[in-house]
């Protein structure tokens, strides 16, 4: 705690007199700042904010009343004990101190003695509420450190040994909060995922999410069917659940070599799954019963199968619930529709994407709940699909998964280079001429990669169309106003192999790069 | 893949040209913003533009004819178009079109500098 000999208390008063008494009396005992009026009273709180101000009332241009008020509303001073020293003594102007914001009130012509008890009164329970404000800040600190420390971070040794990705970030909004997700190897063949939200904040709701999270990861050890998981875990939570609290929870186990999931929803936000060939779409459709209210609750099982590339995203309602200045909120459609911009890309750059996209929208709005969100991504193994629409923002999704696929497989920057510019090439023709911009068409995308290359296979229902039967160019442009046939050639140059066939209505267009090359 | 574009006009001796940086990504998706911003330079009495590439990551066709049109309405003026700080990969994609008359490609600023002044004070003599 802060000694009284180093509280620094502000004398603000219009007459020099009265200033030089209060001086004289407390200069020994304390630190001193004068001022003369209001507004250097003001300037000096901000240059130095003071444990206890003593404030005369009667002075011209600002009052004490006002210069009381306004530093209530500043937040350095919003707790400092303000005592006024004033010659009005009748009660009307004591009950206007007090309701200004004054701790206490003292009449002039005062007793240096009385003067004395009282700022000694005032500046101990001022250091003792600053002692214990710093004593629950530590330990709020302490305890967000330990409730981070439950939730897992490093997801590379899951990653290697289950072929899968993963993406996580949960940000409360206080310094804890009751958001909570796991990833748990159940032996060699499952995989229990799950992500949840307990109800209230602060303190009480940090409690809740430690009992909950530390028996999910204990019960996901032995049990595999998501429905028998949740059930058990609202047994042992409601059991003895004094305060009433509740945790939605959606779990999710993953059998990565067959790459079935089962999942069950326990009251949670339905998770989104990212299709690589298809539009998104959310993963279970029921909502359920939330865990913790009484025991003996059934829950219904979800099953599907995913495909390399797909990915699984959970997030808790700080994500969909969070709201703009203009009081509308995130909601569910821009979810689905921001998640479905992310096909292609990694879990982590998903899950950071999707935290942007909030962000964005909620703009200088404060984060009014905890968020979390946390991506389960199938890998695309050695290939992957995309479903493109005929227009040149969509090839560029296209590029950026190119060139995440090719990063992934740890490609040189050279041949990512190389490859998302014979992509975009190849691309861009199929949209401008085969299927003359219309986005109501589609175009796919397939991505392989073998021990030494990369293939990109593009397929379209446009007019057929050889791009190979066109006579190689000039390797230097001559000064023609037409540049048309310049994308073809930056192809050749780039790939070590074109190949075209007709397939049925199809056109199928496969580029051939080595994974180490030079420029031709 | 965004593309930012910032466009500046030179005052005092290099009057006239104007200097275009581009960071991020020059695509099919980007060529047609930098096409509409282009379009009020070329519209005015410009002679010189100078392309800033040294933040440009990718550049496909799309891009290349945006400057190979940029540097066609400039050389009918008797000006053109210069391109500095080049990053390697980019410069591979601009062989295609570096030879064409109009067009002058710089290390650097210094290389830049001495070519525009230079240039500067043959456009003195015209008038």
């Amino acid at each position: 705690m802060k000694s009284l000999a180093d509280c620094r208390v502000l004398l603000v008063d219009d007459t020099k007199a009265n200033l030089d008494i209060l001086v004289e009396g407390l200069k020994v005992d304390h630190k001193l700042s004068l001022a003369m009026n209001g507004e250097t009273a003001l300037q000096a709180v901000r240059r130095a904010p003071p444990d206890l101000v003593l404030l005369d009332i009667v002075m011209p241009d600002m009052d004490g009343y006002e210069v009381c008020r306004r530093l209530r509303e500043m937040p350095e001073t919003a707790d400092v004990p303000i005592m006024f020293l004033s010659s009005l003594e009748d009660v009307q102007h004591k009950t206007r101190g007090f309701e200004a914001g004054g701790n206490d009130y003292l009449t002039k012509p005062f007793d240096m003695l009385e003067v004395k008890a009282r700022v000694r009164s005032l500046l101990k329970a001022k250091a003792y509420n600053d002692a214990v404000k710093e004593q629950i800040a530590s330990e709020l600190r302490v305890a967000r450190d330990i409730q981070m420390g439950m939730l897992p971070h490093d997801f590379s040794a899951l990653e290697d040994a289950y072929g899968v990705g993963f993406g996580a970030v949960l940000e409360p909004a206080r310094e804890v909060g009751g958001d909570l997700y796991g990833v748990c190897a159940a032996g060699p063949e499952r995989l229990v995922v799950f992500l949840g939200d307990v109800s209230g904040k602060g303190i009480p709701a940090s409690m809740f999410m430690a009992r909950a999270i530390s028996l999910a990861r204990l019960l996901a050890r032995d049990i595999a069917e998501p429905e028998r998981l949740l059930a058990r875990l609202n047994d042992e939570l409601a059991v003895d659940n004094p305060t009433g609290m509740f945790v939605t929870l959606l779990c999710a186990v993953l059998e990565p070599k067959s790459c079935r999931l089962t999942l069950a929803n326990a009251g949670h936000c339905r998770p989104v799954l990212l299709s690589a060939a298809g539009p998104p779409c959310w993963a279970v459709d029921h909502l359920g019963t939330a865990l913790g209210f009484e025991t003996g609750v059934q829950f219904e099982r979800t099953e599907r199968t995913l495909n390399p590339g797909d990915a699984l995203i959970l997030y808790s309602d700080g994500v969909s619930e969070a709201f703009n200045s203009q009081e509308e909120c995130y909601g569910a459609d821009r979810l689905l529709a921001d998640a479905g911009a992310c096909a292609g890309l990694s879990a982590r750059a998903i899950t950071t994407r999707v935290l942007e996209k909030v962000r964005l929208f909620a703009g200088n709005v404060p984060q009014s709940d905890d968020i979390a969100i946390l991506t389960l991504k199938v890998h695309p193994d050695d290939c992957m699909t995309l479903v493109l629409r005929a227009t040149p923002d969509e090839v560029m999704r296209g590029v950026e998964a190119l060139q995440q696929f090719a990063a992934s497989h740890r490609a040189p920057d050279e041949t990512i280079f190389s490859l998302a510019l014979a992509l975009e090439e190849c691309g861009s023709n199929i949209v401008n001429h085969a299927l003359k911009r219309d986005a109501q068409k589609t175009f796919q995308l397939l991505l392989e990669r073998s021990d030494d290359s990369f293939i990109v296979e593009l397929r379209d229902n446009g007019p057929q169309f050889d791009p190979t039967d066109i006579a190689p160019r000039q390797s230097q442009a001559v000064d023609d106003d037409l540049p048309g046939g310049w994308g073809l050639e930056l192809v050749r140059r780039n790939v070590d192999e074109i190949r075209y066939r007709r397939e049925g209505d199809q056109n199928v267009l496969r580029l051939t790069k080595q994974r180490v090359s030079t420029f031709l | 893949m965004p593309l930012h574009i910032s466009i500046q006009s030179a005052g005092g001796r290099d009057a006239g040209t104007v200097t275009i940086t581009l960071a991020g990504s020059l695509d099919t998706a980007t060529a047609p913003e930098l096409e509409r911003q282009l379009a009020p330079v070329l519209g005015s009495p410009t002679r010189d533009i100078v392309f800033d590439l040294a933040q440009l990551t990718f550049i496909t066709s799309a891009g290349l004819r945006v400057f190979a049109l940029t540097r066609k309405t400039l050389k009918e003026r008797g000006g053109q178009a210069s391109f500095v700080h080049m990053q390697p990969q980019i410069h591979e994609v601009f062989e295609i079109i570096k030879s064409l008359p109009g067009v002058a490609v710089f290390k650097d600023a210094a290389e830049l500098d001495r070519y525009l002044a230079a240039r500067q004070r043959s456009h003195g003599q015209d008038h």
